[in-house]
């Protein structure tokens, strides 16, 4: 039997966009560049070296939440060696809402391992991998540095935990978050762009409703106040940061 | 709202700051509420009596025999879980750890409460609570209405005042866990735990203007003067000049202390991302263009070899 590992992508704007809000007072999306969250990017690298080792016996699938205009990303994923990718086609709204997606689709198909990165670049809430081992009742780890399969069945992984770095052996199934030094990224081949193109992207309804009552979102303007000192006036910045210790 | 179960944690030998956020909430909610609510607060770590903002109703719970790996295993979790249900629990309350995310999560699923997390406040009313959270690393936030029944995760940089100055004592009573058996581990790299940076109140932090992790001495130096966490950008981290937990940035710790130093980094986007909880900073940096300055409060431009052991001497 082969390996199947899924690997949860989700498309971020880029590190560098600018925040702006549509007339409807939401974060406004449109003309980003949307980017594959970089912590994916190491989940997907690490998940395409393992295949590498060992092309025949295993299988990488896709899963993204999210509209058409993820498609581009999802085409890259498929571009750096992965087998086939399904896109629930909805918004992805909170962490919940995406792990339970990605449940009920490892629920109908068998997985073994899957990955993710230890948490999203937009809302940030490293939860989804959590959630989904919840969901799943499988062992979770994040953030995970290092990860090898052992003879399909159990994993020698490098976490980070409360007191540093551990090492330790899981079997499968599991649920992992990953982080830097994983994998290094990897850039798709002009094959691989061209194999790509005839790999399917399956088209999948949303099953879970998003129940929580947003009302608006808002930009945060923080203004510093951008006081410079001269070299020689150095001792009333000290003075400030004196006060700002006893405050 | 009959039950409340919020975990707390220890700062040097106290209640953190967060955590003192979170007790001054339950003030609130116990003020609001008719009812009397019951406070079961949770810790990690050795505490057999903490001082605490006075609450009414509470009880301090100390989570033992956690594994040496500083994991909680799956049966571990599914311990914790089965007394949450026995309590009864309808709110949880705490801070954004691998621990707490894990707790978090089970207890969001199971007690079927929304999990909302990233909060950087709340105004309480009589039936719902409105709350701001932190989106897009800070760039942004989001503004959501929601009932009390629930499961609330605080950013760093979440405050909320207390209702009046008085403190109590609290003696624990200990949780104790089952061994840990859904792993095996091979071994553990212990990091030594200093100042806790993602709650400090003051870090100090240095880059690749360092020029060696040799030149560290004097940002120690400071940070001991200020009582300081230490902190670095992810260049200086990647080339191993400082250790990976001690990167503030996008992909590393979000810090939101009174005050940060910033001593020889240039203040890429992706270090700013990290960092913009922080209420007043300051930047050292020999390049009058570093970007850094237009995210400054207060900045010199100056060489951090020249300016950082000027500062440690007049402070």
């Amino acid at each position: 039997m082969p390996m199947k590992i899924l690997v949860c992508i989700s498309a971020v704007p880029d590190t560098t966009s600018k925040i702006s809000l549509s007339s409807n007072n939401f974060v406004n999306l449109d003309g980003l560049t949307l980017i594959t969250g970089p912590y994916e990017d190491y989940a997907l690298s690490r998940a395409i070296e393992i295949k590498e080792a060992d092309p025949n016996n295993i299988e990488i699938v896709i899963f993204h939440v999210g509209p058409d205009s993820s498609e581009a990303i999802i085409r890259k994923c498929l571009a750096l060696g992965a087998d086939s990718a399904v896109r629930v086609n909805t918004k992805a709204n909170d962490s919940f809402q995406v792990a339970q997606e990605i449940a009920s689709f490892v629920k109908e198909n068998s997985f073994d391992l899957i990955l993710m990165g230890k948490e999203s670049i937009d809302y940030n809430t490293g939860l989804v991998h959590q959630y989904t081992a919840s969901l799943l009742g499988w062992n979770h780890f994040s953030p995970v540095m290092n990860l090898d399969v052992i003879n399909n069945s159990t994993c020698n992984i490098k976490v980070e935990s409360s007191v540093g770095t551990v090492q330790l052996s899981s079997d499968l199934p599991l649920v992992l978050g990953c982080q830097e030094p994983i994998a290094e990224w990897k850039i798709p081949s002009m094959r691989g762009i061209m194999a790509a193109r005839a790999k399917n992207i399956v088209l999948r309804e949303s099953q879970f409703d998003f129940g929580l009552a947003y009302i608006k979102d808002e930009v945060n303007d923080q203004k510093r106040k951008g006081q410079m000192f001269q070299r020689e006036n150095l001792n009333e910045l000290i003075e400030i940061i004196k006060k700002e210790v006893r405050a | 709202m009959k039950n409340i179960a919020a975990f707390i944690d220890i700062n040097a030998g106290k209640l953190s700051s967060r955590s003192a956020s979170i007790i001054h909430l339950i003030q609130g909610l116990q003020q609001i509420n008719e009812t009397p609510i019951k406070v079961d607060l949770y810790v990690f770590s050795p505490i057999d009596q903490i001082e605490i903002p006075t609450v009414s109703s509470v009880s301090l719970l100390e989570i033992v025999n956690l594994d040496d790996s500083g994991i909680l295993s799956r049966n571990q979790i599914d311990a914790i879980l089965s007394k949450f249900n026995s309590e009864g629990y309808d709110l949880l309350l705490g801070y954004k750890s691998t621990f707490v995310d894990s707790i978090m999560t089970r207890a969001s699923t199971e007690l079927k409460l929304p999990l909302i997390p990233q909060i950087v406040s709340i105004d309480l009313a009589p039936t719902e609570m409105m709350i701001k959270q932190s989106i897009f690393s800070g760039k942004a936030l989001s503004n959501l209405k929601i009932g009390y029944a629930s499961v609330l995760q605080f950013n760093p940089s979440f405050e909320y005042k207390s209702l009046h100055d008085s403190l109590m004592k609290v003696e624990s009573v200990k949780l104790a866990l089952p061994n840990s058996t859904s792993f095996s581990v091979s071994a553990i790299n212990k990091v030594p735990q200093g100042a806790n940076l993602a709650d400090a109140n003051y870090v100090v932090g240095a880059g690749r203007g360092l020029k060696d992790p040799s030149n560290w001495g004097m940002i120690e130096e400071l940070a001991t003067k200020l009582g300081a966490a230490t902190a670095c950008s992810k260049p200086v981290s990647d080339i191993n000049w400082r250790p990976h937990s001690e990167h503030v940035g996008q992909t590393g710790i979000k810090i939101a202390p009174k005050l940060y130093i910033a001593c020889g980094i240039s203040g890429a986007i992706q270090h700013l991302a990290g960092v913009n909880g922080s209420k007043t900073i300051v930047v050292i940096n020999n390049d009058p263009e570093a970007p850094f300055f237009k995210y400054a409060d207060y900045g010199v431009v100056g060489d951090v070899f020249d300016v950082i052991p000027e500062i440690v001497k007049n402070l």
